[in-house]
């Protein structure tokens, strides 16, 4: 078996990401991540990027004001 | 309505559509979250919202029980979003073409802020992670830095957490292309967010 590149790593990164890996790329990645620490910090990094993004609301109350102004426009 | 308590599939078919009440106090606040974060813009949000409600509360008799309620909103507002940014585009060409949709961001660099950002650890999940009022800003204006093609597709996978084929459904892109394009879009957001990371380097 050919140990990843950086390279190719980089080009799974979207699989790596959304855990959509066969199991012998799985185990290919981890090898690879786990002898290279800039790819280590980049699937980190971008692990922890997601996970804060989908932390954002996305139902906070809307401000009265602009609530006012929607009920107004839709008759209520 | 059951007599027993019990709920019967038969119930739940006949369940009564969401009252206008309810779309305003559970979906507006989602619909305008979504419109803004792909408009960019507290107006241009509020035109797609009231557009979107309107359509919502002419059809809600249609609706049997909320379950199909928001993936039909999710996708009325993605449209209606669509639409309003064609428009201001045409609107606007007479002004400036600029020709950069190909563009990974959609303005120059701001300068960096002194925000600080927790990394979350492997095991947290996006419940697990509390932000601050300028967490939340930074986090949005990286986003608003996305030129729309790109942030249209992260916003759809990564703050509404929608799976690729219905993103591409959405957006009329191929699955191979959103993944393309929010393979992209992580890559510019982690650049710059990573400036306010805290302990860099020391997790993976």
């Amino acid at each position: 078996m050919t140990p990843l590149t950086c390279d190719q790593l980089n080009d799974l990164l979207g699989d790596i990401l959304n855990n959509e890996m066969e199991l012998h790329v799985r185990a290919e990645v981890e090898i690879h991540l786990g002898v290279c620490p800039h790819c280590g910090g980049l699937v980190a990094a971008c692990r922890a990027t997601i996970t804060i993004t989908r932390a954002l609301p996305n139902a906070d109350p809307l401000p009265a004001d602009l609530e006012a102004r929607l009920r107004k426009r839709c008759g209520g | 309505m059951s007599t027993d308590g019990s709920t019967t599939t038969a119930a739940l078919a006949a369940a009564p559509p969401p009252t206008p009440e309810v779309v305003f106090r559970e979906y507006a606040p989602r619909i305008y979250h979504l419109a803004r974060r792909m408009l960019n813009n507290d107006a241009d949000a509020e035109d797609v919202t009231g557009e979107v409600l309107v359509q919502v509360v002419r059809k809600l008799h249609t609706f049997r029980g909320e379950s199909a309620l928001p993936t039909w909103l999710h996708r009325v507002t993605v449209n209606a979003a669509l639409a309003h940014r064609e428009k201001r585009a045409n609107r606007a060409k007479h002004e400036t073409a600029t020709g950069d949709e190909h563009l990974l961001d959609a303005s120059p660099a701001d300068p960096p802020g002194a925000v600080r950002l927790n990394r979350p650890k492997a095991h947290h999940t996006p419940a697990d992670v509390v932000l601050a009022g300028e967490q939340r800003a930074l986090i949005e204006a990286a986003i608003a830095r996305l030129s729309a093609p790109f942030r249209d597709v992260f916003v759809l996978a990564d703050v509404e957490g929608l799976p690729n084929p219905e993103i591409g459904d959405m957006l009329g892109l191929s699955v191979a292309a959103v993944k393309s394009r929010l393979h992209r879009a992580r890559l510019r957001m982690r650049e710059l967010l990573a400036p306010h990371f805290e302990n860099q380097g020391d997790d993976r």
